[in-house]
């Protein structure tokens, strides 16, 4: 065994050895991914420390599938009801749809039902009041998150090019769907950072996705989200047998397989995938009994319970789910990536009726995600942890259907909360019907640029030989909400 | 001199910049590298990284090269770029330091960094000294993949375990003696025998199939056995899969049943593929007929099936998307040429140009995709087969610039060529005459058939459902109307049938008869169009009938609109009067995809072109010509890599300068020529390398020699075998197999997702698309459909509690113990059990240490919980060998 240290050279034409860098890094072993051996001129792959010092070392990260309006949540704005019943053409704002100006978006689908433009100014469909010492406006959809307002930095102009559903994955991954599939942010994070325990999946998704469910691509499986659910019974796929097992019996397995190993081992010293499955073995016995416990909320007081909402049928789903979240962020979990809505397209895509669309799915998160902020903040957990609010687009100034709106990509609202974020800050603004970022726009990549800066990690290190990445993936972070 | 675009500030401001640089770093480096070595050191690995691309052997933009250091000094068109000793006043570093990203070197990219920028400066400060002879960039097109096939010499074999009649341990043999390296012995026969199994076939032998090779004693009884594999026609399924991974096989996805990319029943494609493997079918006629097998073989559906490699990239939205990707993997996967870097720029490595990227579009421009009947189905929907044709001949392609499809090069029409710097190879364009029964395959023998026998079954099926109806004579009679229109179904079923034959005789005549005898075709015309008018005006009359019953079911509006849209379209049937000019519908066998979201199905129908260009078969014959230095040298370490885990070249998709020589670059020529030699048959190249004993080593154990293991600790040159995990379909389909579950049954429509989860075909025939992936399959590593050239092999704590947990392994676990029983004898106890378990999964015997941890492990297990546990233990020991290292890897 004296040439132990060799063994790790036997196989590095194309694999990355990661378990024994001793950064903390989790699991991860090996991944062919990363490709050729590091020489000078290769960019070498990350070693699960930040680049710089970090603000942050968490992010959760909210994501409110089908289109969230931008006009009824963080950005009202009064002239469509002033305006309402008018076309855009009879009212100051006729420019917006000059051709040039929609240019920028690469329609998909052309039909009636998605995508179009809508031209008779729907009215705004609730209520808005200045919040907190910023007097920031919220609509009445957002009551409790209204009230944290002097912690949130909200963009108001947020643009991407996909008219369609498709932006949900643009969103994660700054590129288009007519464009390749490449790795999203939540996988550049875990690929940068790894994790900080041992015991847990690196990066966990909950809720429905989008329709691409890959995170990693090119990076490899090792850096897809791992796919959980707040089931204390099976919340990890293959947590559990799908047969009946005594427990027991389970151990013994565990043992053996590791015995076996040990004797392999032996025989092949200089087998470093060995070594690998030995450890993954042993990791995935310690993760089978710690992701129970992260889901299991009876170590949770009522109170904290309540702020979640776990007390009420309606906000019960979402409210698990972030408190699941806050207590894998308590263990060292980098991202935590939560979608909201279900269907195929996202339960907000509010094309008719947006008022009950809304009414219903803002009662589901309003409450948890206030109390998630709530909950960070008590704890400190807030000082090195982002919160993300985001959606792939916004909605239509003009009414679709019977009192909905449309795909709207041009304009729309996000937030961001915690470490390293400035609080009470509105950013950026969209004209006065909603329609177009005319103030300080940002392109979805600058939400990544953001959360890579504040996590200490320098984009343009990670790239993988042969998957060159273009100028728009890296964004800028956008200084202006930064504390 | 003078700077252009510079204001005198901000020249001063660089300067300043320069000299800081100067102070801090180039003063620095003096201490810490010699002098001498300054350029060699630091400053050339610079330029070769971030300069050469566009100042180097290949291009010499604005007349500059820096890629040895008389160049350097010539400088640039517009003068000199160094002053010797000054490098505030060189222009190099005003360019390199410049804050203005316009003019700043390398224009993309990050800028050089301070460390970089100082090396350049203290070089140019001590007066540029060089240590040895600067050699220059070689020429690209002595690049050495661009070079001709040439079959290296052999030396004789000096082994201990020679086999000097096979040329792969000649030439390994000679270079381990040339690296004083110290080959491993030969694997034993068990694991011998596992590995070539999964390898050739992707499955495990059985205990029989072991027990009879080890116990062999004919001289050649491995040579005999790879033989027997090579027959079987699980290795077309085990390699086809191998393929479909370079040729990025993905079954149709879309949004609901919006068809966006891929194509429906593309698997006749797969069967294809693993058909014309199975019958050695050699690779360049593969290749050919991938993509041109409609302008090679246009009357031959088996043959076009082939054409399913383009039919793959059909994507809905965006042609310029679906061209890109058949081009960038054409590209790859026969030539190992990054092409698509060429698509907005030349490119930065290889001699290929943005106008050879377009006029390897120029050739694909006028394909589309259509699906086809094949014989037995008449709905398209239900089966068919996809299949590229050209669609526009005279559709031309203009050069985008700057890769930006909105902005094309309208003034220069790009006409089809392939790329340049290989265009000395024959490339000849001649239009391919189509047989009528490529541009009018409604009209073929089978789908004639097809359809008039599904006329004589609807015929069947309205008489039935007439005479099943009670007899009533009332005109009050409820089934009267009924009645009416049963009998009415009955009649439009009945003359369906003269209309099909009549149309088809006259249509036929059409088409296989001389223009000059167009005076017979007439009354065969009007006997069709007469025979089609009683047809339609029975068809009108029934749905009159059946608009009036909706009436009286529900009167209301929109039923008298239907009935009223009926009655004027049996006017019109019943008016129709000039009956020359009427074109009798033929049934359809075919459908052409839709060419974008915005195509009408009216367009979609078009009648096909009577000729194809021949564009696509000249570029097929063009990349298998014997004399194109990459398609068989691209082939063969296809192959080599799989069979070993390792390519000789890597990555396997790029042989262009970015990609060194590799060190077995003499094995590589020779694998290539012997491809080519045996007609580009695959078999022979097959059984010449697993029966090499390069590939019959075993595993580095640690018993292999210290000192070849500090010389060559990656296996470059193959002294020991380089175990491998199992791909995705490997460990599902093993697994199955070991409990005698696996079906082998081959080809026919993809497995749905809902019926996988207890579907006992072999995994290559799982739907596999973006949005349907296999749970398990998924989770080691399964193809990429975007992108597959090799497959990853990550190693994580999901797929540990995959294999332990899911329902595949523990389910068939209990089986696989009962097949161990009955071999087994336990009368014997326990040990017994597991030294069958580990020869029949493992294929190895245990160590003596193994068993007594196995035996104890199984007595732990039948004490726990309650009752007789003795089936219980088998299985979980067999459980446990499955989730050993040892099972999901090759060795």
């Amino acid at each position: 065994m004296s040439q132990r240290p060799k063994s790790e050279n036997m196989k590095t034409g194309r694999r990355a050895f990661l378990s024994s860098m001793g950064t903390g890094l989790a699991s991860v072993v090996w991944s062919a991914a990363h490709g050729r051996q590091v020489t000078a001129n290769t960019v070498s792959h990350p070693n699960g420390t930040p680049n710089f010092a970090p603000r942050a070392k968490s992010v959760i990260w909210l994501f409110m599938r089908g289109g969230l309006s931008h006009v009824e949540s963080f950005d009202p704005k009064p002239m469509l009801t002033k305006y309402a019943g008018k076309s855009i053409n009879e009212t100051p704002w006729s420019n917006v749809q000059d051709p040039e100006r929609l240019k920028k978006v690469r329609v998909v689908v052309v039909n009636d039902a998605n995508g179009q433009q809508r031209n008779v100014l729907l009215p705004l469909q609730i209520g808005y009041r200045p919040r907190g010492e910023s007097g920031i406006e919220v609509s009445d959809w957002f009551p409790h998150i209204g009230r944290h307002i002097d912690d949130l930095a909200v963009v108001r102009s947020m643009w991407t090019t996909d008219d369609n559903h498709g932006a949900q994955v643009q969103f994660h991954s700054g590129r288009h769907m007519l464009d390749e599939r490449v790795p999203t942010i939540g996988a550049w994070v875990n690929y940068g950072l790894g994790t900080l325990n041992q015991n847990l999946p690196q990066f966990i998704t909950m809720g429905p996705r989008f329709f691409d469910v890959r995170d990693g691509h090119y990076l490899g499986p090792a850096y897809d989200a791992v796919p959980l659910t707040v089931d204390l019974e099976n919340p990890l796929p293959y947590a559990r047998a799908e047969r009946d097992r005594l427990p027991e019996d389970e151990k013994v397995a565990y043992e053996l397989v590791d015995q076996l190993s040990q004797f392999s081992q032996v025989q092949y010293p200089f087998d470093a995938e060995l070594d690998a499955r030995r450890k993954s073995y042993a990791l995935a016995a310690r993760m089978r009994t710690a992701v129970p416990k992260v889901v299991d909320f009876s170590a949770e007081t009522a109170a904290t319970q309540r702020l979640y909402g776990l007390d009420n049928q309606t906000t019960r789903p979402f409210g698990s789910q972030l408190l699941a979240a806050r207590r894998f962020v308590e263990r060292g979990v980098r991202f935590i990536q939560i979608m909201h809505g279900s269907g195929a397209a996202g339960a907000w895509d509010a094309h008719t009726k947006l008022k009950e669309n809304h009414t219903k799915l803002t009662a589901q998160v309003d409450r948890p995600v206030a109390g998630l902020l709530t909950d960070l903040k008590q704890r400190g957990l807030l000082d090195d942890t982002i919160v993300v609010f985001a959606t792939e687009f916004g909605r239509t100034p003009g009414s679709q259907g019977s009192e909905g709106r449309d795909h709207h990509p041009y304009g729309f609202s996000i937030w961001m909360a915690g470490a390293g974020i400035r609080g009470g800050v509105a950013h950026g603004a969209t004209d006065e019907i909603g329609f177009h970022a005319v103030e300080s726009p940002h392109y979805v990549t600058d939400v990544h640029a953001t959360l890579l800066q504040l996590l200490g990690i320098e984009s343009r290190a990670m790239e993988v030989p042969s998957h060159k990445r273009l100028e728009r993936d890296f964004g800028h972070p956008i200084e202006a909400i930064l504390a | 001199m003078t700077v252009h675009g510079y204001h005198p500030a901000q020249l001063l401001k660089t300067q300043a910049s320069i000299l800081a640089f100067v102070c801090i770093f180039g003063l620095a480096c003096c201490g810490l590298a010699s002098a001498d070595d300054i350029y060699f050191d630091r400053v050339k690995p610079v330029l070769e990284a971030r300069c050469y691309a566009c100042h180097g052997a290949l291009k010499q933009e604005g007349g500059l090269r820096l890629d040895a250091v008389d160049f350097i000094l010539t400088g640039s068109d517009s003068g000199e770029i160094i002053t010797s000793g000054e490098p505030q006043n060189s222009l190099v570093m005003e360019r390199i330091t410049a804050e203005d990203e316009t003019l700043r070197m390398p224009p993309e990219g990050a800028a050089l960094s301070a460390d970089e920028i100082g090396a350049v400066a203290a070089w140019i400060e001590r007066g540029l000294p060089v240590s040895r002879t600067d050699t220059p960039e070689a020429s690209p097109l002595e690049h050495w993949a661009y070079q001709p096939i040439k079959s290296p010499a052999m030396e004789a074999v000096v082994s201990d375990d020679a086999q000097p009649e096979n040329p792969i341990d000649a030439i390994l043999a000679a270079h381990h003696r040339r690296q004083n390296l110290q080959a491993m012995p030969l694997v034993d026969r068990r694991r011998l025998v596992r590995r070539v199994y999964l390898d050739l076939l992707g499955v495990p032998p059985s205990l029989s199939e072991i027990d009879r090779f080890v116990v062999d004693q004919r001289p050649d009884a491995y040579g005999i056995l790879v033989d027997t594999l090579l027959q079987r026609p699980e290795y077309g399924q085990r390699w086809g899969r191998h393929w479909m991974d370079i040729w990025r096989y993905s079954d149709w996805y879309g949004l609901g049943d919006q068809l966006r990319d891929s194509q429906k029943h593309l698997w006749h494609w797969r069967d294809w593929i693993i058909e014309s493997l199975n019958s050695d079918k050699p690779y360049d006629e593969m290749i050919v007929a991938m993509l041109a097998g409609d302008e090679l073989a246009p009357s031959h559906p088996q043959t076009i099936r082939a054409t399913g490699f383009l039919a793959r990239n059909y994507y809905l939205f965006n042609r310029t998307t679906w061209l890109d990707n058949t081009i960038e993997h054409t590209a790859k996967a026969f030539l190992g040429l990054t092409l698509n870097c060429a698509k907005c720029h030349d490119h930065k490595y290889d001699p290929l140009t943005q106008q050879d990227y377009y006029a390897l579009r120029a050739i694909l421009e006028p394909h589309q995709v259509r699906l086809e009947a094949v014989p037995g189905e008449t709905d398209l929907e239900v089966n068919s087969y996809p299949r590229a044709f050209d669609a526009h001949p005279q559709v031309q392609t203009y050069l985008h610039v700057r890769g930006n499809e909105k902005d094309p090069d309208l003034e220069h029409p790009i006409q089809p060529a392939v790329p340049t710097f290989l265009s000395h190879l024959p490339f000849v364009v001649e239009t391919v005459d189509l047989p009528w029964q490529a541009f009018r395959p409604e009209l073929r023998e089978f789908a004639r058939r097809d359809h008039l026998a599904e006329a004589g079954e609807l015929l069947t099926a309205a008489r039935l459902q007439l005479n099943q109806l009670p007899v009533e004579e009332t005109q009050s009679d409820p089934n009267s109307l009924k009645r009416d229109i049963a009998q009415k179904r009955v009649r439009q079923a009945a003359l369906r049938l003269p209309y099909l034959l009549a149309v088809y005789e006259s249509e036929l005549a059409e088409v296989t008869f001389p223009a000059k005898h167009a005076d017979e075709m007439v009354p065969l015309k009007s006997n069709a169009v007469a025979a089609w008018r009683s047809y339609e005006l029975a068809r009108a009359d029934l749905e009159v009938t059946q608009a009036k019953a909706n009436i009286a079911e529900q009167d209301n509006a929109e039923n008298q609109q239907l009935l009223k849209d009926a009655e004027q379209r049996r006017q019109q049937v019943a008016e129709g009067r000039d009956e020359s000019n009427v074109n009798v519908p033929v049934p359809r066998g075919s459908r052409k995809a839709l060419e974008g979201p915005a195509e009408t199905e009216e367009s979609r129908y078009a009648a096909y072109p009577r000729h194809s260009t021949g564009r696509r078969l000249a570029l097929g014959r063009w990349i298998v010509h014997p004399l194109n230095p990459l398609t068989a040298r691209v082939a063969v370490n296809h192959i080599w890599g799989r069979h070993f885990g390792e390519p000789l070249v890597d990555p396997v998709e790029d042989f262009g300068r970015r990609t060194k020589e590799p060190p077995l670059s003499d094995l590589l020529d020779f694998l290539a020529s012997q491809l080519m030699q045996e007609g580009w048959q695959m078999k022979p190249v097959h059984r010449m390398i697993v029966t090499s004993n390069a590939y019959r080593r075993g595993a580095a154990s640690r018993n292999a020699d210290a000192q070849t293991l500090r010389e060559d600790p990656n296996n470059r040159f193959h002294w020991c075998w380089g175990s491998k995990r199992m791909e995705s379909q490997t460990i599902r389909d093993s697994i199955l197999s070991l409990a005698d579950g696996l079906d082998y049954r081959l080809g026919g429509p993809s497995v749905d997702p809902k019926e996988q989860p207890l579907a006992s075909r072999r995994s290559l025939y799982f739907l596999h698309s973006r949005d349907d992936q296999h749970r398990f399959l998924n989770m080691f590593d399964d193809a990429d459909i975007l992108r597959c050239y090799r497959r990853q092999s990550s190693v994580l704590p999901q797929q540990a509690l995959t294999l332990m947990n899911s329902e595949i392994p523990l389910a068939m676990a209990s089986q696989i113990a009962d097949r161990v029983s009955y071999h087994a004898d336990v009368t014997r106890g326990n040990a017994d059990f597991v030294r069958k378990a580990f020869e029949f999964i493992l294929c190895r015997l245990p160590q003596p240490q193994e068993i007594d941890v196995c035996i104890r492990a199984m007595a732990a297990w039948e004490s726990n919980g309650e009752g007789k546990r003795k089936s219980e233990a088998r299985s979980n020991l067999v459980h446990t060998l499955l989730n050993h290292n040892d099972f999901i890897t090759i060795r």
